[in-house]
Formats: C-alpha cells, structure tokens, sequence
C-alpha cells in the first residue's frame, strides 16, 4: 500500500492524501454546472444524448420488478383472471355506448361547427408508451418511459392515463423518455372547471395527491367536488381531459385571493399504460373567416 | 500497483451496482429514507483503498449519477467530491476506529451529505421533503456495518487470490 503523505504530487484520479487544490477546483466546477444548468437546463439535453449509454442501465435496474411483475402474472388465479374478464368487458359495454353517445353529440357539433367556419376538430391521436419502474427520484415527480424518439414522441407532449391528465414529457431520446408528472412543484397547467367553465391554472404542489390553484378571486364560482378538465389554451392537450376534482376552496377574510386545492383524477405514477398526445396546433381565439 | 490492478475492477462493479440499487422502485415512504448507496460505496474505498477512490473518480461517478437520476448537474458530483474529501482527510483516525465508532463517523458524513442535498433542494426550487427524509442517514449507519464487511471480504479474497496466483 502507498504511503499517503509521501506522495503529495498524486495523479488526478489516484487517492493518496487529498489535494485541496483539486478539491476546490472540482467543488468550483461543479458549482458552475449546477448555476449553468439552472439557467440553460442542458441536463434535458445531456439525459437524451446519454439515453443511448443509459436505456440499459435503467432497464437493467428495471429488471426485477417487471419480473416479479411477469411472475405475479403467470400465477395469478384463474377464477381472478376471469373475474377481472368480465369486468372489463363490461366496462368496455358502457364505454361503447358512451362512444356512440358522444359520437352523434360530436356529429352535430360538427356540423355547428361547419356552420360557423370555426377552426376543425381535432382527434385526439396519440402514442401508447408503457412505464419502466423506476425510481428516480422520490422528492421529484419524475418518470421514465420506454419508448422514445422513435417512436415520434417529442418535448411537450402530453400524457394521460384512463383515468385523467398524468403530465408532461420532458426529455426525449433513442429508446425512452423522461415526463414530469402534474404534481411536480415545476408543473403548471391551464384548467376549466367542467360546471361552468372558469379558467385558472393548477399548479403542482410536490404532494401526490394535490394540485393548488392560488389567485383566484374572492368570488370565484367554485365548489368542493368541482371536476377540473384540460383547456386548449397552452396547447398542450386536447380540451376537455379530466385533470383533478376541487377537495378545498379557501377565501381567507384578510387576502386578496382565493386559493382552491384539487385531488389529481389519474393514477398519476401507478398506472402503467399512458398514452401519449401531441401538443395542439392551434391555439387561441377562433380565427376570423377568410373573406 | 498489484494491490491497484486487484482494486480497480472491484471498485468500478461495487459503484455500478451503488448506482443500480439505487434506481429500484419501492414504496414511496421507503425511497425517502433510503441512504445513498454511492456514498457508502465511496466512503468505503477512501478509507480501505484511497489508491482507487480519489475526488476526481468520485466527481466522475457523482456526475453518472446526476445523468441517471438528478435534479441539476453537478449536484451529485459536488456531493460525492465533499464527502470522499471529508473521508480522505480523516482517514488515519476512522480507520482505527471499531466498527460501530465508524458508523456513527458514516452517520456523520451522511447526515452532511443530506444537509447539502436538502439545500441545493431548496435553491433549485424544490419543496420541503417530508420528515422521513432525514432518517436516511440512520438507515445508511445501520446498512454500513455489512457494506464494509462485504466489500472488505471481497478485496480481501481478490488479493489473496492474486498472491497466490503470482507465486
């Protein structure tokens, strides 16, 4: 074993007694890393270059829940899987109906639609991605799905499960894609209320199972079991996803604003099929008719 | 440089498989407190084996990790280069220390560890974590006794395996 005090000139990754020199030239380095992807945010852009090197890193890591997962699969009773058979076809049954209900309201619409010379309709098409299970980070709300750009996914698209709004895909790369979920502390969205079409935007709290809407105003028209759906406005998904249902509406005498905490409708990290929708293309006030 | 070549490879598989742990899901009230399993690792070849875990392998591997799984660049990288600093530095007296002294010295360590976490958190625009956020030091202390036993069978075996192997 090297004596460690006799050898002050170590090689730059070599142990030996710590240089402060180096130790202050690497905290300084990285300290500049961390202000210049605070203000640039290139980490994106480093995590979708680095998919390539780390789609199997987390695959690997991914490896023993999706076999516990396959396993639970292949024992699972077969009087339970012929229950949960029945039970999604009959909730198939009613989502058909629904469809056909919708789709006739949806027919006239159009044809309102048509009438006015109002911007089209668009379907919401979108991209079936699956979660890989992993923990990224337990403070953040992150996920990492497994497909990526080949699958045509891009920054910005959207996310939802069957249940409502999930959030938003953050990075892309060969192979995966990193999405940030609603109730992350840097997640905003612009909602509607479903009853009377209020407008605000929800943020995320850091809580799993909150979302804020502070400056509301005093009067808003508000109420406990509100449900909240997506807009067009940002353009970020389709109009009309169910986002949250409104838990708490505070108007606190001595404040100018009113502030409405809601409950996230979708299973946010737990379900594990999403799909994922392209960001609108147009955004905005109807257009003026071209004559 | 014999003990160097028998080192390295260990060094390099036991900070892959710190970075892998650390991925697997587990219930939400579970990741929190878990501790830093690089850290362990790290701390463990700077104080065994500083020949290896120098502050510019423990920037590259904090670095990874960032890539894998954090919030800024660097964050990582800068934790990593503080606590191999700290370990190098009280090297001579932790290594003398009976196993339960060292624990509580790793205790140290990482609570500083979670100390700077927590505020780079705060200026990056997190929120405040919950409670069980700072159990993880405690969890890294009780888990460091059989990091250190484990890692330290393993060295050893590899050198005595080589020794023979050369004569």
């Amino acid at each position: 074993m090297m004596a460690p005090s006799s050898n002050p000139q170590a090689p730059l990754f070599a142990g030996g007694r710590p240089g402060t020199l180096k130790l202050v030239v690497l905290l300084a380095l990285a300290i500049m890393l961390m202000l210049a992807d605070r203000q640039r945010g290139f980490l994106i852009a480093v995590r979708e270059r680095a998919l390539i090197l780390t789609a199997p890193v987390y695959w690997l890591a991914a490896l023993p829940s999706a076999t516990i997962d396959r396993l639970q699969l292949s024992f699972r009773d077969r009087n339970a899987l012929a229950d949960e058979n029945r039970a999604l076809r009959d909730a198939l049954l009613i989502t058909q109906t629904e469809l056909y209900q919708r789709r006739s309201e949806g027919d006239a619409q159009a044809r309102v639609l048509a009438l006015v010379q109002a911007t089209a309709l668009d379907a919401a098409a979108g991209t079936l991605v699956r979660l890989v299970d992993l923990d990224l980070d337990p403070f953040r709300h992150r996920l990492l799905l497994d497909r990526g750009t080949e699958a045509g996914l891009a920054r910005g698209d959207g996310l939802i499960d069957v249940l409502g709004v999930v959030g938003q895909i953050s990075a892309v790369g060969p192979g995966g894609a990193f999405a940030i979920l609603i109730t992350d502390p840097n997640h905003a969205l612009p909602i509607e209320v479903s009853r009377n079409g209020v407008k605000s935007i929800a943020y995320g709290t850091g809580d799993a199972t909150r979302l804020a809407l502070p400056n509301l105003p005093l009067n808003v028209d508000l109420q406990v079991g509100d449900r909240l759906l997506t807009t067009a406005v940002g353009g970020r998904f389709p109009a009309g996803i169910p986002v949250a249902e409104v838990t708490a509406v505070e108007r606190p005498t001595d404040a100018a604003f009113a502030i409405a905490f809601a409950r996230p409708l979708s299973a946010l990290g737990r379900n594990r099929e999403l799909l994922a929708v392209k960001p609108v293309l147009y955004v905005g006030p109807p257009l003026p008719a071209e004559d | 440089m014999r003990a160097l070549r028998g080192t390295y490879p260990l060094f390099l598989v036991a900070c892959t498989l710190a970075l892998l742990v650390a991925l697997l899901p587990m219930p939400t009230w579970m990741a929190v407190m878990k501790p830093m399993s690089l850290a362990l690792v790290l701390a463990y070849f700077a104080l065994e084996a500083p020949e290896v875990a120098g502050l510019g392998h423990a920037f590259l591997l904090g670095l990874a990790a960032d890539v894998l799984y954090g919030g800024l660049l660097g964050e990582h990288a800068l934790r990593m280069v503080i606590l191999v600093y700290l370990t190098l530095r009280f090297r001579h007296r932790l290594r003398f220390y009976p196993i339960w002294q060292q624990a509580g010295s790793v205790f140290a360590l990482l609570l500083n560890d979670r100390v700077l976490d927590f505020w780079i958190r705060l200026l990056s625009g997190s929120t405040w974590p919950p409670w069980l956020f700072w159990l993880s030091p405690l969890v890294g202390m009780a888990a460091w006794p059989w990091v250190f036993l484990l890692l330290d069978g393993l060295r050893l075996r590899r050198r005595q395996a080589q020794r023979e192997r050369a004569t």
